[in-house]
Formats: structure tokens, sequence, C-alpha cells
């Protein structure tokens, strides 16, 4: 009998030790990794955001605030009274537009000739402290929103209504040019991603209906569920501001980063950055030789009305003419600093901003 | 009495056989280049810690990895072959034969080389397996040739082993197989201490001297790993589905092949249950095999060749050859079934005729028309390495990361966010949920890709990036669609030639010079569906279906109707009306195939885009004047564009034959598959309905005009257009009958 080598169990242990590593391999493997959500498109871990006025007096007042009304339906009180003013202002009705009021719909027409367009206005972006500007979503044929920004915008400054910003000053083709301007799937996200807490996403589809407008306590701090389970013992690192470029990276997170600019557009004077405040911040002096922040002369906790924002109190901090080691104005100005080192510039739209690039500005400032 | 067949005659009729099955499994592109050994690794990121073997750096064998596929078969044959030889003497032919069309079937994943090897370590394992069964002939009469081969194998082990790393990144499978002879023939084997205490010293020198060499060459020891490693790396299947298990059904990469090799390996499992006692060596390489070929779909190849390894005790209980059984003894089995092989060549052969015979001429691949790109290319799908592996694009086009996971894991997580940040056009910075900073911009400036390789089936990632990211469409075909970035004047100028390449396919112009040649790959029939698929996503519907094949397969229907979804979706936004002809195309389309077996997530993206078509045109309708349309209508409306084309008809067919339901009835009627006689038919019924209103009318002439382009009959178009806006220059499509004509 030749001998021969092997054991008996060999074939059912060997197909046992097969199963249970192919069973602890279902069991126990990695789980193939998952990108980290945007933190505007999920609300895991956030809490009732009323909960934070009973510990954050910050909280009361942060209601009235721009960010806090930054986004809302077009049929809220605000939106309607503007649209109401819209239906009757000159220019949108010479264009051809007007709003109609149906049921809870706001609807914007245009009329031409025999034709007519209507779409329906569903949101207002924009608090209003500047402008507001509507819009209405689309799906596209992969189910994809896109968005429609209204040809018509709200400028508060001048309290006139005009053409969007960006938008071209002839109807651009289609059904829907005379109305507004068709945004597809990415920079609709874009859009409501800056104005909103919450911006729920399923495979390109923002489901409107749970869209938390406004820029929110945990926009900014994170979810909170936690924090207030610990009754404010735990807070997130994760989510604390670590620096001073840090803490102008989550403004800028919304009103842009320097880094992510044309490198030519970085030049003083430049009427196209003046609306991206942290792009001139941090070329300041003033930012680069100091602690400064954003939070450094805005309190995002309460409405820019209430900050005596472009009072000299922000100023005197390092520039204060009582202390010797100050630097103070050359012209010998006590006040009004902000006049001349951080001018309001006025866009082509009818709109203007504070440049916040500080700075002596200079009468012949040009493009490089 | 048929005289025995000879070894080598049942060898040639085996690689016959193979033969056969390799060329059928790609038979319409025989001049593919394939990947026969190793390509040196010139990856970007981790440059220099990746372990290449040395046959990858001889310079006259760097510039011949890739053969073409016919040669390529011709050589892989022989080893599938060698292993059907081995089978036949323990299974049935017919098993034997479903075992090399499967192996024909899979991947090699360019290791073909290193599965040969594989296979010599097997034979030596199992060599040394049989040498313990085997009788001694007869005592005192000097040592039989098997046992005196003994003192060959652990050379030879080490011959082997030096020979796997010197030739293949897969030599942990080999070095594996041969450590588990070595522990077998230790355990089992016969012989005078003294021998045994060589093999042992032998053996162990084998070991200490490979852990050596994995310390001191970088990254061999990671590449030894790499059979295994798949389990602790967990990349998302987006990113590399080939590195799933079998059982993760959405990344779709099970396929009829590993049912039956699945089956082969159960019937290996049921033969090692029978054997008598059954061996240690077969238990493990079947365990090993099995492993890899459930739990990593890239490892299907070569854990088919594991399986076929562990083919069992070579003699029958009495020491005689198993006889085989067979259904026609009087015929030579190998011929049999290598004329089997040869048929079944032949048919596929005969029915595809003409894109066989036309394969060579047509592009499959685009090459990217970029002579060298200042930065590397970033692949968004790893399982496409292979594709830019060739010899022509390696020097030119780097990589980013690769395939080589044993390397590039620690680097997949950041690709995936960076990846996914990219298809949604997340370029500035954003905070993560957990904290983090996301956003692909400032790793772009970190990277520097100067092109970017998307899988062609993201239509979504197609669609979000192709209209207002700085990333520009370069070249598309069936796998991939390639995208330069807008700070390089060559990829700016490439996608300028691409996009009139594009607008030409969608409306089809006299044209001064186009050039397909780095812009767009049709492939055969299958190929050109799936780039109709992208054309549709970069909303050319019309350029898709002129691409489309004349046939009804489930495949091309599927793509059809995507196509109607958005040209319906086209003439909402420019018309703000729906267009009743491609809802009720979509719609019938639609409704045929949910009939069918469809995979489930077509079928959700056949649900998705009737909803949406729903949602956008129904919001337009409801805004729509009361005086415009009657309620009836209205109503039959909202079914159409709900898909209800069972309730439209019976809504149609209860109304009074006025102009208004005979136009619904016309359209309801519509084939969705020929445009040509469509717009012959509807034109027909106008020309003998005299009294139809001129909006109707023109809404008609509309349609024609748009079918007349689908078929590419530009005059034809044109007249219809001309006349629709003639018989109502109020027409709500006039804007877009005027852009279509602006066009031509």
């Amino acid at each position: 009998m030749p001998k021969r080598n092997g054991r008996p169990l060999m074939a059912p242990l060997g197909l046992l030790v097969t199963l249970l590593t192919l069973g602890s391999y279902a069991a126990l493997r990695p789980i193939p990794t998952r990108v980290p959500p945007d933190a505007v498109q999920s609300t895991v871990g956030m809490v009732d955001e009323s909960t934070c006025a009973e510990c954050h007096s910050e909280a009361d007042s942060f209601a009235q605030t721009g960010h806090a009304r930054t986004l809302r339906p077009a049929n809220d009180p605000l939106s309607l009274d503007l649209l109401r003013q819209m239906a009757a202002a000159d220019k949108p009705r010479q264009a051809g537009l007007d709003i109609e009021f149906r049921d809870d719909k706001v609807l914007a027409v245009h009329r031409a000739g025999d034709r007519e367009r209507k779409v329906e206005l569903k949101w207002c972006f924009g608090s209003g402290e500047h402008a507001c500007t509507w819009t209405s979503t689309l799906p596209d044929s992969l189910g994809a929103i896109d968005l429609l920004e209204f040809r018509y915008t709200w400028f508060h400054g001048e309290g006139v209504f005009d053409i969007s910003p960006g938008q071209p000053q002839q109807d651009s083709a289609g059904y829907f040019g005379p109305l507004g301007v068709l945004f597809d799937g990415p920079k609709a996200r874009r859009c409501f991603s800056c104005h909103t807490t919450y911006l729920p996403i399923r495979d390109g589809v923002i489901e409107e209906a749970h869209v938390r407008g406004g820029v929110t306590c945990q926009r900014c701090h994170g979810p909170r569920a936690r924090h207030v389970a610990s009754e404010g013992e735990f807070r997130d690192p994760r989510w604390k501001v670590q620096d001073q470029m840090d803490a102008i990276h989550r403004c800028a997170q919304c009103h842009r980063r320097a880094e992510e600019q044309p490198p030519e557009s970085i030049w003083p004077g430049n009427p196209d950055i003046v609306r991206f405040q942290p792009v001139g911040l941090v070329q300041s002096a003033c930012f680069q030789n100091s602690a400064m922040t954003c939070t450094t002369c805005h309190d995002p906790h309460r409405p820019l009305a209430d900050q005596n924002s472009r009072g000299r109190w922000q100023c005197i901090q390092c520039h204060d003419p009582d202390a010797d080691h100050h630097v103070t104005c050359a012209a010998g100005e006590m006040d009004g600093c902000i006049d001349c080192h951080m001018p309001s510039v006025r866009m082509e739209a009818p709109i203007e901003f504070t440049d916040h690039w500080i700075r002596v500005v200079g009468a012949t400032e040009r493009k490089p | 009495m048929i005289a025995p067949q000879s070894r080598w005659g049942e060898f040639v009729w085996w690689w016959v056989a193979s033969l056969c099955g390799l060329l059928s499994a790609n038979l319409f592109w025989i001049a593919d280049r394939i990947a026969v050994w190793p390509v040196r690794d010139s990856s970007v990121l981790e440059a220099g810690h990746i372990y290449s073997p040395p046959l990858a750096w001889l310079p006259f064998v760097a510039d011949s990895t890739h053969w073409h596929y016919w040669q390529f078969a011709i050589v892989a044959a022989l080893l599938y072959g060698w292993i059907a030889c081995r089978l036949s003497t323990r299974m049935h032919p017919a098993v034997v034969f479903a075992y090399i069309w499967t192996l024909s079937h899979f991947n090699t994943r360019g290791a073909l080389l290193g599965g040969a090897v594989l296979w010599l370590a097997i034979e030596i394992g199992n060599a040394m397996e049989k040498g313990g069964e085997l009788p001694r002939q007869s005592e005192g009469k000097g040592e039989p040739v098997v046992t005196g081969l003994h003192r060959f194998m652990l050379p030879a082990c080490v011959a082997v082993s030096v020979l796997a790393a010197a030739v293949t990144i897969e030599y942990g499978l080999v070095l594996a197989v041969l450590g588990l002879a070595l522990l077998t023939w230790r355990i089992d084997k016969p012989g005078p201490s003294p021998l045994r205490g060589q093999r042992t010293f032998g053996a162990l020198a084998w070991v200490a001297t490979i852990a050596v060499v994995m310390l001191l060459v970088p990254g061999m020891g990671a590449t030894l790993l790499r059979p295994w490693s798949w389990m602790w790396v967990s990349p998302p299947p987006s990113l590399f589905p080939s590195l799933a298990a079998l059982w993760d059904l959405e990344t779709r990469q099970i396929t009829a092949w590993h049912g039956i090799l699945l089956l082969f390996i159960m019937g290996q499992w049921m033969r090692l249950f029978r054997d008598n006692p059954p061996r240690l060596w077969d238990a493990g390489v079947l365990s090993m095999a099995t492993l890899l070929v459930v739990g990593c779909c890239y490892y299907s190849w070569l854990g088919a060749i594991l399986a076929a390894g562990a083919h069992g005790r070579r003699y029958g209980a009495n020491g005689n050859r198993e006889a085989g059984r067979t259904l026609l003894p009087r015929l030579n089995q190998g011929s049999l079934w290598a004329g089997i092989g040869l048929g079944g060549l032949l048919y596929q052969v005969v029915t595809n005729s003409t894109t066989v015979l036309s394969a060579d001429l047509i592009q499959r691949r685009v090459t990217p028309v970029l002579s060298a790109t200042p930065g590397p290319v970033m692949l968004l799908n790893l399982d496409h390495t292979p594709r830019w592996q060739v010899p022509e694009l390696l020097a030119h086009f780097p990589l980013l990361v690769n395939d080589r996971w044993e390397a590039y894991a620690p680097w997949y997580d950041q690709l995936a966010a960076v990846s996914q940040d990219w298809k949604e056009w997340k370029r500035e910075a954003y905070l993560r949920h957990d904290g983090s900073w996301g956003g692909y911009g400032a790793v772009f400036e970190r990277w520097q890709p100067s092109l970017i390789a998307l899988d062609a089936q993201d239509e979504q990632a197609i669609r979000q990036v192709t209209l207002d990211s700085n990333w520009k469409i370069v070249g598309v075909d069936a796998e991939e669609v390639l995208f330069g970035t807008a700070s390089d004047p060559r990829a700016v100028a490439q996608a300028l030639r691409c996009m009139s390449l594009f607008s030409f396919l969608e409306i089809p112009r006299s044209a001064a010079e186009l050039d397909f040649e780095g812009s767009l790959a049709l492939g055969a029939p299958q190929d050109t569906v799936r780039v109709a698929n992208v054309l549709t996503a970069m909303r050319m519907p019309l350029a898709a279906l002129r691409l489309l094949p004349d046939t009804s397969s489930r495949e091309v229907q599927v793509a059809r109707t995507l196509a109607y979804f958005e040209l319906a979706h086209r003439t909402l936004r420019y018309s703000g009306h729906v267009s009743i002809l491609d809802s009720i195309r979509a719609g019938r389309l639609t409704q045929e195939l949910m009939q069918e077996p469809l995979l489930p997530s077509t079928k959700d993206r056949l649900d998705r885009a009737q909803m949406a078509l729903a949602q956008a045109a129904g919001q337009v309708l409801e805004l729509q004047s009361a005086a415009e349309t009657s309620r009836g209508e209205q109503d039959t409306v909202r079914l159409i564009i709900n898909g209800d084309l069972t309730g439209a008809q019976q809504a149609i067919d209860q109304q009074e034959p006025t102009p208004s339901w005979r136009f619904f009835r016309v359209l309801m009627g519509a084939n969705p598959n020929d445009a040509a006689n469509l717009s012959r038919k509807i034109a027909a019924e106008l020309t003998a309905d005299g009294d139809m209103p001129a909006a109707l009318v023109a809404e008609f002439l509309f349609y024609c005009g748009q079918l007349a382009i689908e078929s590419g009959d530009l005059a034809e178009s044109r007249n219809f257009f001309r006349e629709c806006l003639a018989r109502d220059p109020f027409t709500p499509f006039r804007d877009l009958a005027d852009f279509y004509l602006s066009q031509m």
C-alpha cells in the first residue's frame, strides 16, 4: 500500500477555514471610506437651535442678523412686501415683468406681445440689508435641481430694483430668458450652500421642503447635540478655531478666500474683489501685523446696525491717539477712519460694499 | 480500437480550444493592446517607494509590455492548454472546456507571466506531493525517477521564487504556493532524517532569504502581501470597483462567468471531500483560491488558476490513471472540444461579421492628443489604470496614483474626497461635517493634475462638470471622458475641437474641418451605446440618438429613452411647452423596458427621469392659462408626462375627433424607434387633415423638423422649421426653431 500524505479532516477543515475567513472578512472588513459630507448637507449631531438661547444670550439677537435671514421662502412677509413693490416699480414693468400672487404662490410673469411666460418664485436670497434676489427651481433630465435666478434684484442701499448682478443686460434666449438665468446643479448647490444651515441633497436633488434657510448657530459652530446633552461641558475640538487664519477661513467659506481668487485680481482698488471681505482683509497691514480677525470689528451675533460698525472704536484698539506707541493718522484725523481707509465702493449694480483692504487709499490706484 | 491520444496531441487540441475561447472573449478587438508582464511604476505621488520587478526595468522589455490581443491569445492559450491537460486527467472534458472558456473571459490584469509562474509553482507543489504517494518500484533497485527528482525540489522552489519576484508583482501568491508545498512536504514526506534535516534547513534558509530581501528592497514587503492586503484596504467602491467582493452588487463586477467559476470551485471542494484522504496541499490551495475569487474580484483570474491547481490526487486508489468519462468514445476528446470551441468562435464571427472585419479600423479608445502633459493624469476609477500604462502613454502621461493598492492605499481616502469634490465642482474650501476642510482647489495646487479621466458611466458627474467648471472635455470614449484644465492652452484648443465636433454631431451642418482623432472614439456597437449616454449627459440628445445603432437591444433602448427625456427637457426649457412627442416616445419605451428584467440601477434611472419630466413639465403646465388649452387636454398631457400612456390613450379614445384630439391620436401612434418614417407619417397626416388650427400645425411641423435632424436629413429639417414659423409666427416653439435654423 503506498504511503499516503494527507489527513482525513483536511477537506472539511480547509472549507471551514475558508468560510470562516470569508465570513470574518465580510463582518470585520473596514467599511469602505465614506468621505465626510459637507457640513451643510448633514444634520447628524445637530440640535434644535432654540435650545441655544437657554444658555447663550447671543442667540436672542441673532435672529435679527443678516446671516439668520439670508434665505427665506418667496412667500415670506418681507419677500412679499418687496415683490409688491417690484410689481409697481418702473424698470421691471418696462421690461414686461409683473408679479402675480396666486394662493400661496408668487409668480413672476413676463409679457411681450401675445406671449406670456411664467415661473413660480420659490426662494428669496439675501437678508435685504444689501439686496434680495429671488429664484425658482427646475429639475433636469437626471432629476438634479437647476436654479433660475430671477432677472431683477432689490437693492436696499438705493431702494431700487435692477438687473441681478452678473446677468446680461439683454434677455437670454429661451422661454426663461426674460425671467432670469438658469444655473446648473453645482451652481445651484453653491448658491444654497452659503445661505443655509442645512441643505439636503440626494443624487443631485435638493429636497427643498427640508431646507433650513439662514446661516445659523450650527452652521458656524458645528453640530451641537453633544454639547447640549453635556450641558456645555463638551466642546468639539474639531470645530474649534485653530488660529487667526482659520478664523478668517471660517467666514471665507462663503465670503471667499484670497488664495481662491485669480492672483491677477488681487490689487488694491479692484472693485471685483471688494465684495469679498476676507480677500482684502488679509492683504491689510492691520491683519498681517496683529491678531485681527473678522470678529475683531464685527459681532456676528448682533445685527450690523446695532454695532456702530463704522465707528472708530475698532480702529483705536490698535491706533489709539492716547497711546504713545500706537501709530495714528498722519493727516491728524481723529474720527471717520473708515471713510478714508475702508471706503465704500459702488459696484456696477446699485450696491456698495465696504472695501476691507485697509490701507491709505491712493487716488491713482489701478490694475498693475 | 482507437489508439490512446498522445500527450502532445491532447495539448495541441486544448491549445486550439483555449485560443478559440480567448479570441471569442474579445472578438472585436484582437488588435487591442494588453499587458503581458508588469509595467514599471511611474506614478507621481509615491515615486521611488513602489516595487517594480526587475523585468520591468529592462529597456528592451519595458517597450514590449503590451502585445496585441491576438498575440497574447496565442501565448496565453499555451498556459490554458497546459492547465487543461492537467485537468482532463481528473475531470470530464466538458468541465475542462467550461473552465477554459471561463478563464478566457477574465481580465488577466497584466499577470499573464505571473499566472504562468504561478502554475509552474503549482506543478512543483503537486510534484512534491506526488512523490510521497508513488510506491517504490522495488526495494534495493535504486530510487525511482520520481523519488530521485525530489532532490531538485528545493532548488526548484528557490528558482521559481526568484523567477516570480523578478517577473511579476503577484509573487506573493507564488511564494505562498511554494511555501505550502514545502510545509506539506516537511510534514508528510518520508525519508531518512538527514535528508529531512537538509530539507528543513533549506526551507528555513529560503524563508530567511526572502525576509532579508524584503527588508532591503523598498516596497517589496508590501508587494509580497498584495494578494491579501486587499482585505484591509477599503477604498470607496466607485474609486476601485474591482477590489470589491463578489457579493458587492453595487459595483457590478459579478458576471455569469463568475457563476461558472464558482460552480467549478464547488466541484473542486466536492472532489476534495471525496479524496481519500484529502491532501493538506489541495485544501490549502483551494482555500486560497476560494478566498481570492469570492473576496476580491480583482483576483478572479489568478484565483481561477489556483482553483485548477487543487486537482487532487493524480492517481486513483489502484495507482492507475483515472479514465475520463466520454460520451463519444470513438472520437478524440481533445479534438471534439477544440471543434466545439472553433464552432463557437466561427458562429460569433459570422453573426458579427461586419464589426469583426472592420474592428481594426474602428478606434475604441481616445488617446490624448496632447503630446505630453505638464502634470499627471488623475484617474477617478483606478480600474482604468491598465489603459494608461501602454508604453506610448506611460512616458508622457504619468499617473498621479494607480492600482497598486499595497503602496497607494494611504492616498485613496484623499483621492476619493478630492474626486467627489471635483465631480460636484466644489473648488473652494468648505467645512466638512467632521470639521476638516474640503474643496479640491488646494489639493490640485499641490498635485497639479492636467488631465482627469472620469468613468464614462458617471453621467451625473459628466453633466455637473460639463457646464461651468474650468475643466473641459478633451476626449470621449466608451470607458472614459477626459477633462483638461482651462489653464492649459493646449487643453483649451483641444476642448474647442471637441466642442466643434460634438455640436456638429448634435446638429450636422457643413463644417470646414472636423477631426475625430483624439476627440471621440466610438468603438463597437456596445461601446457606441455608452458613448451615446455620455452625449445625453452632456445635453446633446440628438447626437446620442444619431450614434445609436439601429437595433432594439435593451441597452440601446435605454439609451434612446434617456435621450428622448433629455430632448423633452430641452424643448420645455426653450419653449415653455411640453414636447408631447418626446414625452410619448420616452414614456412608451419606458413602459416596454419596465416589462423586461432590468438592473435596479437602470430601473431607478428611468424612474427618476420620468419623475423629473413630470415635475418640470407639471410646474409649467400648472402656470399656463386655462384659456390656452382645455381641462381635458391638460389632464391628458399630465398623464403623458407622468408616463401613464394607457390612461392617456383611454382619455383620447373617449373624445370627439376634434383637431386637438386628432393631434393627440397621431402622436400617440408614434413608433419611438423610427425618426425618419415618423416625420413622414406626421407630415402625411398634416396634409390629409385640412382643418387643423395653425398652432397645432406649427407644433406638428416643429416635431417633424426635430425628427428630421434626428434622422440626419438637414434639408428636410430646415423646410419643416421654416414652415413651422410661417404657419404660426407666434408658436411657442419659435425660439427653439430659430436656434436650430441658426445652427444649420
